[in-house]
């Protein structure tokens, strides 16, 4: 079914999964996050749901990557168990070559420490800090020393500069989710996970923090992937992912709202005719 | 990590500093005790060391007094300036009503022994010449040249131990009046100054030998040289300091301040375990608070360990910062009641200022700071468990696992079973007569079940506390939510009262316990003595007992407050011997009373009833003494009449082991000419014991006779415990306030966790008032358990205490009743309790109230200035 789907969905010209646009380090594994018959399910026996349900997927590096579906399509739930945040009931997923399924706590703090960003919807910037030690805060805690390069180079990308010595409460709702994209990626980490960025923001200040994003992926050459279900943020994205009922339901590359909008109608269209 | 903790710190203030009050009063308490515990110890050793003035050495004897020949051989030892016996003896001074027992004592050789100050006249110097303190001057209202009467005992020449002391009286002229800068005769009130010959002359032979001599060296010898020198030329002495002297005094005879100490600390221990249940609540309301901040920490890296870490230094924090406050306020306290002390003037030389100590300071900090920190243990390791998913959900509701786990389950059940056996198990053997191990079963079974009580109280509160809410469900809607809330989080409502229920059950039975012993006391003194007020003739001396006559019977019952008044003749030292021997002959006075007067007399009406001709009462002291049974015949002869047969009563009024009881008939045929030989006088149970005895005394002075009232003494036993009792309510109520803050921290965390709830609560309808009603009635219905199970689990422990000092089973029925009466005072104040409570849950209601209705369904983050408005059209919309 999969596959019926990918095909049907797969907007004409691009026949590649990847497109390389953009050069990346070469020491960084082509693919950054995948996962190999990922499957999570709730309750047992009549109660049973599976909220995934045995996902195959790739994440490029260097990419970003949005994922979409409907509401109980179990998006939030493969982001969280590809960042090693829930426990899988059985498949596996992987950071570059380290199999996140299974990690110990400590292993994951550590991977969490290095090799992994969280963007959220709520921004959760801590109230009683400057914006600039909310951004270093992870360095903090993991007890090294702040890269200053690194930190003018996100200030400059984000457009933060201004606004370092203000606390949450002074700044815009944009102006914080970008201060909390600085946070994500102060550690250069393998990849980021951004779940529903824009879902707390007009649609100006959204349109903005996505091209934030975006430029942090060609500009940086981080790995974003992005949980949505705004059609208009997708299309910010090299890529999205489409999934229905736990299950991959197609792909679009270089997506635009257009292309976006066209491929959730065609799903929302086999729902309702398996429905009947 | 120290930085963010520090913020989280200022962001808590508010309710971190409800919580540092709990540390706060709980350290002020052990602070003060400390100091007030140092302050009383260093003024008895000013006070003993006071009486030694500046002499530099003090020579004792361990087994031995010290002896004037040897003083005499002390003083040419090279170093030593001058030597002298510290003498003191006790005079009676003043005229016979209103003589006073006073310190007596020489003056000295050496003015540097020599305690008290002159501050007018001067030391006497003839024999028939005398100084006093001032407070003895103004008491017995003379001044310099007066004459004030000095009456004193001293054994009769060539007397035995045995014999009576014989009353010597006479008057000495008032040469100068003194002072008494340090307290060295405080104990008793003041000292009477006479010279040595005078005090020879009243104490014979006692200047020759005294427990201590004291020496003061020559300018510049070494203590040490000349203590060793002082060892050698008097063997079997030992030679100290005055300041080791005192410091060793005092150690030894203080083990009742330590006593009093360590009652005071125990107390002390309750407000400290009160607070760190508060603590533990505080923390746990922090924690849930803070649970999106927590996993957020734990997205960007934060280990399990840095979290809990981070709880623990704040509670670090603030342990120490709340301790700190509290030694600062205990010092204030203690140095506010010194100075009200010294404004009261005592008569004590309390020192003006306090000196702290580095135990003052360092004991309360330690452990107001290990308190916290061990409070905070639990909720530092439910940090830790927060997972980090929960910063990516929009506030999960907290699934909660409301019952409890099979061990708490078996271990309360277990504690409560062991426990209540071992209480009944109690009852049993005190009822056996069997106090001692009965009081250990019992404390032992009421400790345990109170365990079993609070360990299950998961259990067990949520019940109550539903069947609570079922009434408050009928209010009406706030109500049925009230009701619902209240049960909703067992663990919750169980913490909540776990606090109050320590604090009332504390109280109950601390009353419970004053009303036994103040039971077992009365009980105790009416077994003494029969009587409010007895005169009795005294036996020593020229007088006798004919000054007993019914004019002063009549004169006594016209003093108000008296109810009855009776005469009894008496006759001394009769022979009691049973029929069968002779040999087992015993003495005992008799004394006759009319079974009549005696109903009226006596506190209790029915002791003498049986008493009739024919049969000679025995209290059941006296009875054990000789031997005597319940229906033993004895022959009792006196000096002047015929043996009479008479068969033995044993009755249980008390007397002195001594007295037997018969008819006036009886005695009048043992012993014709007997005289009155006591007065026995009742009080009516409305009197001013203190002024209906005063009277008594003022209507017999001039006669040579002996008032003593145990009514005064049972008055006075009355009021020290009802002192007590105040006190010890005092002190807990210190726990009780830091378990109100516990309650409001508890109730605040639930209010917390339901903001969301709240807010729904609010969009479907519910109005401000009715959510505020809804908390409020939350509030009251969840911990109101806790004071009626206090005072029912207080019934069942201080119920026991009475068998204490309970050597009879009777009279254990007696004190139980006074227990079980008292126990019902914390169901009186248990309405006083719970609106206090709910007016806590009112307080923090508004906050919720406030919220907007559609605060429901909007992010639990930072609210955005607008309304959450997506870009563009969820497809679900389609």
């Amino acid at each position: 079914m999969d596959t019926t789907v990918y095909r049907q969905l797969d907007p004409p010209g691009s026949d590649a999964p990847t497109t390389g646009r953009t050069t990346r380090p070469d020491d960084r594994p082509a693919t950054a996050v995948r996962a190999r018959g990922l499957t999570k399910t709730y309750g047992t026996g009549e109660a049973e749901v599976r909220a995934l349900d045995g996902i195959d997927v790739d994440f490029a590096t260097g990419r970003l990557t949005a994922i979409m579906g409907p509401s109980g399509s179990g998006k939030s739930t493969l982001m969280h168990l590809l960042a090693g945040l829930d426990d899988a009931t059985s498949g596996a997923a992987y950071l570059g070559e380290t199999e996140v399924t299974g990690l110990g706590d400590t292993a994951l703090t550590h991977l969490r420490r290095e090799r992994v960003g969280f963007v959220f919807q709520a921004f959760n910037l801590l109230p009683m800090f400057t914006a600039e030690a909310n951004i270093t805060l992870p360095v903090e805690i993991a007890g090294g020393s702040v890269d200053r390069a690194w930190l003018a180079t996100l200030v400059d990308t984000l457009g933060l500069g201004a606004r370092l010595d203000h606390r949450p409460s002074e700044l815009s709702g944009g102006q914080q989710q970008r201060v909390a994209i600085a946070r994500a990626l102060i550690a250069k980490p393998d990849v980021v996970f951004a779940d529903e960025p824009t879902g707390n923001l007009d649609s100006r200040a959204g349109a903005q923090v996505l091209g934030f994003l975006r430029r942090s992926v060609k500009e940086l050459g981080r790995t974003i992937v992005m949980v949505t279900h705004d059609p208009a943020a997708a299309s910010y994205a090299d890529r999205v992912v489409l999934l229905a009922d736990g299950r991959i339901a197609g792909e679009i590359l270089d997506p635009t709202p257009a292309t976006v909008l066209a491929g959730l109608d065609a799903l929302r269209t086999i729902e309702d005719g398996d429905s009947r | 990590m120290i930085r963010l903790t520090l913020a989280q710190m200022r962001r808590s203030l508010g309710r971190l500093s409800a919580a540092g009050v709990a540390i706060v009063l709980g350290t002020a308490f052990v602070a003060a005790t400390i100091l007030a515990g140092g302050i009383l110890t260093s003024t008895l050793t000013g006070t003993f060391a006071a009486r030694y003035a500046d002499a530099d050495l003090v020579v004792t004897r361990t087994m031995d007094t010290v002896t004037a020949d040897q003083v005499a051989t002390v003083a040419k030892v090279p170093g030593v300036a001058s030597a002298e016996l510290v003498l003191y003896g006790w005079a009676e001074i003043g005229a016979s009503a209103s003589a006073t027992l006073e310190q007596i004592v020489p003056t000295h050789a050496d003015p540097a022994f020599e305690p008290l100050e002159l501050i007018g006249g001067r030391f006497p110097t003839s024999d028939d010449e005398i100084a006093l303190t001032t407070s003895l001057a103004d008491r017995n209202r003379v001044g310099l040249g007066d004459e004030v009467p000095v009456t004193y005992w001293e054994e009769p020449a060539g007397g035995t131990d045995d014999a009576d002391l014989v009353e010597v009286s006479g008057a000495l002229r008032v040469v100068g009046t003194v002072d008494d800068p340090h307290g060295a005769y405080s104990g008793s009130g003041g000292a009477a100054v006479v010279t040595p010959d005078t005090f020879d002359s009243l104490y014979p032979g006692a200047s020759d030998e005294s427990e201590a001599a004291v020496l003061r060296l020559a300018p510049g010898a070494s203590a040490a040289t000349v203590a060793a020198d002082v060892e050698a030329a008097a063997p079997g002495s030992s030679v100290r300091t005055t300041e080791v002297v005192a410091r060793d005094a005092v150690s030894s005879g203080t083990g009742e301040q330590d006593v009093f100490t360590a009652v005071v600390l125990a107390f002390a221990a309750v407000a400290m375990i009160v607070a760190a249940l508060v603590i533990a609540n505080t923390f746990q309301v922090l924690v849930a608070q803070r649970t999106r901040t927590l996993a957020l920490l734990r997205c960007v890296g934060a280990d399990r360990r840095q979290l809990g870490r981070s709880v623990v230094l704040e509670a670090t924090v603030l342990g120490l910062g709340a301790s700190v406050v509290g030694v600062l306020a205990g010092a204030g306290l203690t140095q506010l009641a010194l100075s009200v002390a010294g404004w009261l003037d005592l008569g004590l030389p309390l020192p003006s200022a306090i000196d702290p100590s580095t135990a003052f300071v360092l004991v309360p900090l330690i452990v107001g700071t290990v308190v916290t920190v061990l409070a905070s243990l639990a909720p530092a390791r439910a940090a830790t468990r927060v997972a980090p998913l929960a910063a990516l959900r929009p506030a999960a509701p907290v699934a909660r696992d409301g019952h409890a786990g099979r061990g708490r389950t078996v271990l309360a059940a277990g504690l409560l079973v062991v426990g209540v056996a071992l209480l009944v198990l109690g009852v049993g053997l005190g009822r056996a007569g069997e106090p001692g191990p009965g009081l250990a079963a019992g404390v032992l079974g009421g400790g345990l079940s109170f365990t079993g009580l609070l360990v299950g109280a998961v259990l067990w509160v949520p019940s109550l506390a539903a069947l609570g809410g079922r009434a408050v469900a009928k209010v009406g809607p706030s109500g049925v939510l009230a009701a619902a809330n209240a049960v909703r989080n067992p663990r919750r409502t169980a913490a909540t009262t776990s606090a109050l229920l320590i604090g009332v059950t504390l109280v109950t039975t601390m009353a419970t316990g004053a009303a036994a012993a103040r039971a077992s006391l009365t009980a105790e003194l009416d077994g003494h003595y029969p009587v409010d007020v007895a005169i009795t003739g005294t036996t020593s001396g020229t007088t006798s007992g004919t000054e007993l006559t019914a004019q002063v019977e009549r004169d006594v019952l016209a003093v108000d407050g008296v109810a009855g008044a009776a005469l009894l003749p008496g006759a001394p030292a009769v022979t009691v011997a049973r029929d069968e021997s002779a040999t087992a002959a015993s003495s005992l006075d008799l004394l006759a009373i009319d079974p009549q007067d005696a109903t009226e007399v006596l506190r209790d009406p029915t002791a003498l009833d049986m008493l009739d001709e024919g049969r000679l009462a025995v209290p059941t002291g006296a009875a054990r003494d000789g031997g005597l049974k319940d229906g033993d015949h004895v022959t009792v002869s006196g000096t002047g009449g015929a043996p009479v047969d008479l068969e033995v009563l044993v009755v249980a009024v008390p007397a002195t082991d001594t007295v037997a009881f018969v008819t006036p008939a009886t005695l009048a045929d043992i012993e014709p000419d007997a005289t009155p030989s006591a007065l026995w006088v009742r009080l009516t149970d409305d009197a001013d014991v203190m002024t209906a005895v005063g009277q008594v005394q003022d209507s017999v002075a001039g006669l040579a006779v002996q008032v003593t009232s145990p009514a005064a003494e049972r008055a006075s036993f009355d009021r020290t415990i009802d002192t007590m009792l105040a006190v010890v309510v005092g002190l807990l109520a210190v726990a009780v306030v830091i378990a109100i803050i516990g309650v409001a921290n508890t109730l605040s965390l639930s209010v917390l966790e339901r903001r969301r709830e709240s807010a729904t609560l609010r969009a479907v309808g519910l109005s401000r008032v009715q959510l505020r009603a809804m908390l409020a009635f939350e509030g009251s219905s969840s911990p109101s358990p806790a004071p009626s199970r206090g005072s029912s689990s207080a019934c069942c422990t201080g119920g026991l205490e009475p068998l204490s000092r309970s050597p009879r089973s009777v009279t254990w029925f007696s004190r139980s009743r006074g227990g079980t009466c008292w126990s019902s005072w914390p169901s009186r104040s248990s309405p006083g309790c719970s609106p206090a409570s709910s007016r806590v849950g009112r307080r923090r209601a508004p906050r919720p109230s406030r919220r907007w209705p559609w605060s429901s369904w909007s992010s639990t983050g930072p609210r955005p200035r607008r309304p959450a408005t997506r870009s563009g059209r969820p497809p679900s919309d389609r």
